[in-house]
């Protein structure tokens, strides 16, 4: 596992966005629709230059807490964002911006 | 707190790495294992590797390019231009209890379209919505309902069996969700969140007439390739089958117009590659289906590994303990998305009557062992194990009736 000392070398940015830390879920039990949101939002993030905490749940009684129905879903700061479908890239991006 | 940060994103990465990496191993030991063990030099198990790459053939030649790739399209449309929240709003905790059930039993065509949504979904709308009644229709009914799995077993195991899959799926399921919802009536106040269903989707980008024609025509294009010829020379099913090219080009043309027309490039866009990512996780699990339900079962009339007489004694004719057993075993097997087709088909060509091969289709997708222990953790141990004793009889029940109808 990479200490933070690592990752401070590889992307000094991460820390200075600790001030409004974003959270990014990605909700789906490990099906491929749901890997291709998370490549998509690792994309957006990319593009952005912007760092995240983004995490995948993929326990089912974690992912029924968040009022999305459908996987995969898509939670930024703790607001559904899109369900039971793959949201498209510039979509992924505009709601980044929104939440930032 | 920054470090924290840090170790959540690696991990994140990590474990995939790791998990991705058993998941090879565990390949590699067991393809290890077959070429070890397996008795290649014996002529019954020569006989049933021919079996095995026949029926792959066979299903390469009849199914695929016709059957399997166009379904695969309107699953891919349907994943990307229905738009769900429509449907969705019926499993809210606020919803009609009568509304709910009869969407929670058919809405697995649209919401469902691989098994790997149903259990997820179930979840939600047990935890946060409709509660327990429409949760478990919902669950009974969604891997029997999807596109995928209604055209697949009307196209290799015929359209009645096809049709009764659907309709004992559907009538069922709402039966099963009822006699759950009586026995395990949820308390008003463990419905704590008003569960709000996101407003998230864009508006409509085209007029309701325009996706109705347009998924009916890919329909259409699905059962006139697919019509089958005629036992007689004459009558208007004859006549349809002679004119079924021309037909389908026609079709297919229009089609083509709509999709130039009404869709622009992005959407186009969505709507291939969706296809494609069902297509790339549904067809290497159905690939090894078929070649496992070819080596232990055979083609229908020939035998491989499994003699057909353990078949018709286990599972042959209409009775109570074939339906049973069958119910049973298809509750605690583990099938892949829409490989119960080429099981069943071997099962049948065995000799297994159709009364329990309708009882197998309902009980085996709707439960599985692994399923089971994912169930129990939503609902607890006392729920699950009456729904599974409830799948059980409805299962059997609905085989009773099947092989009873001529």
């Amino acid at each position: 596992m990479a200490s933070s000392h690592e990752y401070k070398y590889l992307n000094p940015d991460i820390f200075s966005l600790r001030r409004h830390k974003m959270e990014i879920r990605i909700l789906g039990t490990g099906c491929p629709r749901c890997n291709e949101v998370e490549k998509r939002t690792m994309n957006a993030l990319a593009e952005l230059s912007m760092a995240a905490d983004v995490q995948k749940v993929k326990d089912i009684n974690e992912i029924a807490k968040y009022s999305a129905f459908g996987t995969p879903g898509l939670v930024i700061n703790g607001k559904v964002k899109s369900s039971g479908r793959i949201p498209s890239l510039e979509e992924i991006k505009t709601w980044i911006q929104q939440e930032k | 707190m920054p470090r924290k940060t840090a170790e959540k994103i690696s991990k994140l990465t990590w474990e995939d790495r790791r998990m991705k990496d058993r998941w090879i191993l565990s390949i590699f030991v067991t393809v290890f294992l077959a070429a070890f063990f397996i008795p290649f030099g014996q002529l019954n198990v020569q006989k049933a590797l021919v079996e095995a790459f026949s029926l792959l053939q066979e299903y390469a030649r009849e199914h695929v390019l016709l059957c399997l790739i166009p379904a695969f399209f309107i699953a891919g449309a349907i994943s990307v231009f229905i738009k769900k929240t429509s449907v969705i709003k019926y499993f809210g905790a606020q919803a009609r209890k009568i509304l709910s059930y009869s969407v929670a039993s058919v809405s697995g065509s649209i919401l469902a379209v691989c098994s790997c949504t149903v259990l997820p979904l179930f979840a939600s709308i047990y935890t946060r919505g409709a509660g327990i009644g429409p949760a478990t229709a919902f669950l009974y009914s969604g891997p029997a309902v999807n596109v995928l799995a209604i055209i697949l077993t009307a196209k290799v195991l015929g359209t009645k069996l096809g049709v009764a899959r659907a309709v004992g799926a559907i009538v069922f399921a709402v039966l099963i969700g009822w006699i759950m919802h009586l026995l395990f009536e949820k308390k008003p106040e463990s419905i704590d969140a008003k569960t709000d269903i996101p407003v998230e989707e864009k508006p409509e980008s085209r007029s309701l007439w325009k996706t109705a024609l347009y998924f009916s025509t890919m329909v259409a294009i699905l059962v006139f390739i697919n019509w089958g010829k005629p036992g007689t020379e004459a009558g208007t099913w004859a006549s349809i089958y002679s004119v079924k090219w021309v037909i389908s080009g026609v079709l297919l043309l229009s089609l083509a117009w709509m999709i130039l027309a009404w869709f622009d490039k992005a959407e186009r866009k969505e709507w291939t590659f969706s296809t494609w990512i069902f297509a790339k996780q549904i067809f290497p699990l159905l690939f090894a289906g078929v070649l496992m339900a070819g080596f232990l079962l055979g083609r229908p009339g020939h035998e491989a590994l499994i003699p057909n007489e353990w078949v018709a004694r286990w599972v042959g004719g209409n009775g109570l303990g074939a339906n049973l057993f069958a119910s049973i075993a298809g509750a605690f097997m583990y099938f892949a998305t829409l490989t119960e087709v080429p099981i069943l088909q071997g099962l049948l060509g065995a000799g297994m009557g159709k009364g329990p091969a309708l009882a197998l289709l309902l009980a085996g997708p709707a439960l599985s062992l692994p399923n089971m222990l994912v169930i129990r953790s939503v609902i607890g141990m006392k729920k699950t194990l009456v729904y599974i004793l409830l799948v059980v009889i409805m299962a059997t029940i609905s085989g009773l009736i099947y092989g009873v109808i001529p």
